[in-house]
C-alpha cells in the first residue's frame, strides 16, 4: 500500500457501512475475521445477503453445545463420588482419585475436540469465536480447575450469555463454581479480605487499568465478603460478610455482590473496556486509541450493554472495512487450524492426541491460558517455535495415518465420527486431484493464491508456486501437495 | 551507511556471512536481524560472552536424597525405608553433607571446586501444584501473584535489545518455556519436534523431485508480496516474514552444526547427555545465543523411589561432567554457568509406597569453572513432625539475583523488582 487512506474519525468510526462499497473483498474480509474462512459458497452467499444480514445469521440464536460423551459419563459418575469417599480406606481413596484425575484429563481431550468439531463447522464458526472471545475476557484455566465438567458449565454460561447483557455475563461468571475457586473468592471473610476477584473484577473483566484506585478495590472486596458455593450455588454468609457501608467510586452504600457489579458497570469506563477488547480480538492487537472504544461505547450503552451487540456494531461498521485491517491481523492458533480445516474441506482430526499437542506447541492449550490475565493476541502468538508448530500443523493435514497404525480408543473416534459423516481429517488425493485437472499450471498458481490468501500477491509471488508444480502425473499431484503447503506455511496464510 | 554488497539470494547472503561480511541486506528483503544490525549499527556481540545454561529438572526433585544430611537423625527418623546411608555409596562432600550414590561425578566436580550447591531453596507460601509452581520459579514471583513474562524474558527485555543474527535463547522441545516470556519479541528457538531443528536439514529433494520444504518456503518468502512491494516495517506481513525467515536460517544452520559437532569427551546417550551435547555443540559454534534450556523429567517420584532416583541423578551426573570437561577442553567452560531448578522438593516424610509427595524447598545446584564457594545457604530444619513440610531458606531469587549480578552482569532489579534479595557468594 503505497498511499495510506486516513482512518475515519471516532465519531465516524462505528457509523454504519456504506453498503454501496460492499464487495467480494469486504465479504472475505467480514467472513474471516467473524468466522475462521471465506470459503467460495460462504463469499457468494455474503456478497447477496450485504452485512447486516451476514452477521445476523452469524449471532442469530445461540446454540448450545450438547455435552461430549466422555463428560457425560463423568458427571454421572461424580454424583456419587462424595458418598463413595467417606467408605475408602485412605489407600483407596489415593488410588481412586487419581482414577479421577486421569478421567478428567481424558474429558478434557474429549471437550477439545467436540469443542473444536463444533466450531469448524461454518454454521457454528461466528458464535463459538464469540466464545473464545468472552473466554479470553473471563479467563480461567484448566490448570486450576481440574473438574472439566465445570469448565464445560462454565463455557455453557458464557454461550447462554451472549443473548443477554454484560452485567448479566459479570453476575453470572462471579457466581460460577469455576470463576468462584479460580480467583479464590472462597477466602474472603470479613476481616479477612482476599482481593484477587474484587481485582480482576475491575482490571480484566469490566473497566481496565487505571480506571478505578487502590480503595476501590479494598472496598469491593469488602462487597464480597462472606461468598461461598453451597452445593453448586452462591450464597453469601451472613456471619462472614461484611455488612457495614462502602463506598464505591465515590458512592456510598451497603453494597454486596449484586450491587457491585450494577456499581462498576455503571462506570463511564465500562462501556469502553468491552469494545476495546472486541477491536483487539477482532480488529487489531494493539487495539485503537482509546476515543474509539469511547466513542463505541456511546452506542453499546444506548443499547443496553447487549453482547450480541458488540459483534453487530463491530462489524457492520466504517473502520471494519478501512483498507488498514485487511489481511493484518495475526490468526491465533485455533483459528489458524479451524481455518485450515474449512479451507480444505476437512473434518477436525477426532481423536485428541494430535490436535491437543499441536495447539498447546503454537501455543494456545485448549482451555488453558497461562493465566489471567489470558493470551496476548497479536504478535506474541509468533517465534521461531510456534511457527515450526503451524508448519507441521499444515503438513500433516496431508498425511493420512493408516487405520491400522491408531490405538484401539483412537481408531473406535475416528469409526464413530465417519458414521456421523465427519471422519476425514486429512487431504486425500483426489482432491488435488480435481484441482489440478483441466488447468495449466498457470491456472493452478493463481488459484491457489486466491484462494488461500487474504490479500493479493505478485507475480513473482506466483511464478514461485507455478515453477514447483511438475509436468507429469503421479509427481504433479504430489508436488501440488507441497505448493499447498508451503502457501498453508507462508506468512500470508498466517493473517486474516 | 552505504551497503554495498547486496546478495538477491539466500545462498548468497549464506555465503557473504559465512566469509565474515557485516552489513549486508537483501536488495528486497532481509532477515530482520540484518535490518536491525543495521539501523543500530549494533557491535559485534563480544566473543567472549556469558552463557547461562538451564537445567530443569521436571516433576519435583527429592532434594533429601540428592543432597543427603548423613549425620541427621532426623532425616532417617522421617525416612525409616527410603533414608539412604553411608553403606549405599553415598558420596560425602563435607562432614555433614553427601551426595547420591549415583551422583560420584557431581562429588567429584565439587571437590575440584566447579560446582556449588545452594541448600534449601525455595520461596514464601509455597505452591506443590506441578504447574503452578514451575511458572513461580520460571517468573520469578510471588506465589500469591500472576506474573506472564519469565525472568529470563524480563532479562532479555531490560538487557538485550541489540539483536543480533543467532537466537537470544535456544530450548528443547516444542514448546517455549514460560522463562523466556517477555513484553517484546525476541528469537526464541526450540530444537525439537516437528522437523525443526535436530539435523533436519541437508539440502534434499521432495518427494515430487522439486525444490524440498524449507527451500520452497524461503523461496516463497522471499517472493515480493505485491508489485513493487514497499514492505511496511510496521505491519504484520513484514513481522512474520522476517520471523520465518530467521527460524529457517536458524533451523538449517543448528541442524548443521549439531549433525558436525565432534565432541571431545563422550557423552552419555541419554536424553539429558544428548540435550547437552547438542547445547555444547551450539556454544562451541560460537552463537550468540545467551541463555539454554534443557529438561530431564521424571523427578515426580511418589512410589518405589529410591533406584529411580538415583538412576535420574546418575544420567544427570554423567550428562553434566561430560558437558563441563567438553567445554574445559575447548576453553569455553569460563563463559558458561550451568544451574539446575526444580519445581519443588519432596515431602521429608516417605510416603506407605516407599516414594515421597509433593514438598516445598530443595538444594540446587550451579556448574561453573572457578566457583567461589561449594556450600552455599543454610541446612532444612528437619526437627518436625510426620507429614509436615521443611521451611526454606534462601529464596530462589536469591540464586537468579546472584547470577544476573555476578556472572551476566546485569542489575537484578531489573529483572527481579526493586525489593532485593540479598546475593549469595558462590560466583
Amino acid at each position: 500500500m503505497s498511499q495510506k487512506l486516513p482512518l475515519p474519525s471516532p465519531e465516524r468510526a462505528w457509523l454504519a457501512f456504506d453498503t454501496r462499497r460492499w464487495d467480494e473483498d469486504c465479504a472475505k474480509h467480514l467472513l474471516r475475521r467473524m468466522g475462521y474462512s471465506a470459503t467460495p459458497a460462504a463469499t457468494a452467499l455474503a456478497l447477496r445477503e450485504g452485512p447486516e444480514l451476514t452477521v445476523r445469521r452469524g449471532f442469530s440464536t445461540v446454540r448450545p453445545m450438547p455435552m461430549p460423551r466422555k463428560l457425560e459419563n463423568l458427571t454421572e459418575e461424580s454424583e456419587e463420588v462424595r458418598t463413595k469417599l467417606r467408605s475408602l480406606t485412605p489407600e483407596e481413596r489415593k488410588e481412586f482419585l487419581k482414577d479421577l484425575r486421569r478421567k478428567n484429563e481424558a474429558a478434557l481431550q474429549d471437550f477439545a475436540v467436540a469443542w473444536l468439531e463444533l466450531a469448524r463447522r461454518p454454521e457454528n464458526s461466528p458464535q463459538e469465536k464469540f466464545v473464545q472471545f468472552l473466554q479470553d475476557i473471563f479467563v480461567i484455566n484448566a490448570d486450576k480447575i481440574k473438574r472439566t465438567e465445570q469448565l464445560f458449565e462454565y463455557q455453557a454460561v458464557l454461550r447462554q450469555h451472549i443473548g443477554s447483557d454484560y452485567p448479566s455475563l459479570a453476575r453470572a461468571v462471579m457466581k460460577h463454581p469455576a470463576m468462584f475457586q479460580f480467583l479464590d473468592a472462597g477466602q474472603n471473610t470479613k476481616g479477612r479480605p482476599n482481593e484477587n476477584f474484587a481485582r480482576e473484577l475491575f482490571e480484566l473483566f469490566c473497566l481496565g487499568e487505571g480506571n478505578y484506585t487502590e480503595q476501590d478495590v479494598k472496598e469491593a472486596a469488602r462487597c464480597l465478603t462472606g461468598a461461598s458455593i453451597n452445593n453448586g450455588k452462591y450464597v453469601v454468609q451472613a456471619r462472614s460478610h461484611d455488612a457495614t457501608e462502602k463506598t464505591l467510586f465515590g458512592k456510598k452504600g451497603n453494597f454486596g455482590p449484586d450491587e457491585l457489579i450494577d456499581v462498576t458497570m455503571a462506570q463511564p469506563a465500562a462501556a469502553a473496556y468491552a469494545p476495546q477488547e472486541l477491536i483487539k480480538f477482532y480488529l487489531a492487537a494493539e487495539g485503537l486509541p482509546r476515543e474509539y472504544a469511547v466513542a463505541f461505547g456511546r452506542i453499546w450503552r444506548a443499547s443496553g450493554l447487549r453482547l450480541s451487540e458488540l459483534p453487530r456494531i463491530l462489524f457492520c461498521s466504517e473502520i471494519f472495512y478501512h483498507p488498514s485491517f485487511r489481511g493484518n491481523l495475526i490468526k491465533a492458533p485455533i483459528g489458524y487450524y479451524l481455518g485450515l480445516c474449512q479451507d480444505l474441506g476437512v473434518d477436525v482430526i477426532p481423536y485428541p492426541g494430535p490436535i491437543y499437542n499441536a495447539l498447546r506447541a503454537m501455543g494456545q492449550p485448549f482451555f488453558n491460558p497461562p493465566n489471567v490475565r489470558g493470551w496476548i493476541y497479536g504478535r506474541n502468538w509468533i517465534s521461531s517455535s510456534s511457527l515450526a508448530a503451524r508448519r507441521a500443523v499444515a503438513r500433516n493435514l496431508f498425511v493420512t495415518i493408516p487405520d491400522e497404525k491408531l490405538n484401539a480408543d483412537d481408531l473406535r473416534a475416528l469409526k464413530e465420527a465417519r458414521a456421523a459423516g465427519h471422519g476425514q481429517p486429512t487431504v486425500t488425493a483426489d482432491r488435488l486431484e480435481f484441482l489440478a485437472k483441466n488447468r495449466t499450471n498457470a491456472e493452478i498458481a493463481v488459484h491457489l493464491c486466491n484462494y488461500f490468501l487474504p490479500v493479493p500477491v505478485s507475480p513473482e509471488y506466483r511464478k514461485v508456486i507455478e515453477e514447483h508444480i511438475q509436468p507429469d502425473g503421479a509427481r504433479r499431484i504430489r508436488s501440488i501437495e507441497e505448493a499447498v503447503t508451503a502457501i498453508l506455511q507462508s506468512p500470508l496464510y498466517q493473517l486474516s | 551507511m552505504s551497503l554495498r554488497f547486496q546478495p538477491k539470494t539466500r545462498r548468497e547472503f549464506l555465503q557473504g556471512a559465512g566469509s565474515g561480511l557485516g552489513l549486508i541486506a537483501f536488495a528486497g528483503f532481509a532477515p530482520s536481524f540484518l535490518v536491525n544490525s543495521v539501523l543500530a549499527e549494533a557491535p559485534k556481540a563480544e566473543k567472549d560472552r556469558q552463557i547461562l545454561v538451564l537445567v530443569q529438572l521436571a516433576g519435583g526433585n527429592d532434594g533429601l536424597n540428592t543432597v543427603v544430611h548423613h549425620q541427621n537423625d532426623n532425616y532417617y527418623r522421617l525416612r525409616p525405608n527410603i533414608g539412604l546411608k553411608a553403606a549405599a555409596g553415598l558420596h560425602a562432600i563435607d562432614d555433614q553433607l553427601s551426595l547420591n550414590p549415583g551422583m560420584g561425578k557431581m562429588a567429584r566436580l565439587i571437590k575440584d571446586g566447579k560446582m556449588a550447591v545452594v541448600q534449601n531453596v525455595g520461596y514464601p507460601n509455597p505452591n506443590r501444584s506441578h504447574f503452578r509452581s514451575t511458572e513461580i520459579w520460571e517468573t520469578a514471583s510471588d506465589s500469591d501473584k500472576n506474573a506472564y513474562n519469565g525472568w529470563v524474558g524480563r532479562y532479555f527485555d531490560a538487557c538485550c535489545d541489540g539483536v543480533g543474527k543467532d537466537p537470544l535463547a535456544i530450548h528443547g522441545g516444542d514448546v517455549m518455556p514460560q522463562t523466556f516470556q517477555s513484553d517484546k519479541p525476541h528469537n526464541v528457538f526450540g530444537m525439537g519436534g516437528g522437523r525443526g531443528g535436530r539435523g533436519s536439514k541437508r539440502a534434499g529433494k521432495s518427494p515430487s523431485g522439486g525444490k524440498d520444504e524449507t527451500e520452497l518456503l524461503m523461496d516463497l518468502n522471499e517472493a515480493p508480496l505485491v508489485v513493487g512491494d514497499a514492505a511496511d516495517p510496521a505491519d504484520n506481513t513484514h513481522y512474520l516474514k522476517h520471523t520465518l525467515m530467521d527460524a529457517l536460517l536458524t533451523e538449517s544452520r543448528v541442524g548443521e552444526i549439531i549433525a558436525n559437532y565432534k565432541p571431545s569427551v563422550p557423552y552419555p546417550g541419554t536424553n539429558i547427555g544428548q540435550s547437552l551435547q547438542r547445547i555444547a555443540a551450539l556454544i562451541s559454534a560460537g552463537l550468540e545465543t545467551r541463555v539454554y534450556y534443557a529438561t530431564h523429567g521424571g523427578f515426580d517420584t511418589h512410589a518405589n523411589q529410591v533406584n529411580r532416583h538415583a538412576q535420574l541423578l546418575s544420567e544427570l551426573s554423567e550428562a553434566l561432567h561430560a558437558f563441563q570437561s567438553d567445554l574445559e577442553q575447548k576453553r569455553l567452560d569460563r563463559q558458561v554457568l550451568t544451574m539446575t531448578f526444580s519445581e519443588f522438593g519432596r515431602r521429608p516424610s516417605e510416603n506407605s509406597t516407599a516414594g515421597t509427595d509433593h514438598g516445598t524447598s530443595a538444594p540446587l545446584f550451579v556448574m561453573h569453572t572457578g566457583i567461589k564457594q561449594a556450600v552455599n545457604g543454610t541446612p532444612p530444619d528437619l526437627a518436625i513432625r510426620p507429614n509436615e513440610d521443611i521451611t526454606f531458606s534462601t529464596d530462589f531469587r536469591q540464586v537468579y539475583g546472584t547470577v544476573l549480578r555476578n556472572f551476566l552482569q546485569a542489575d537484578p532489579a531489573k529483572v527481579l523488582g526493586k525489593t532485593p534479595y540479598k546475593e549469595l557468594g558462590f560466583i
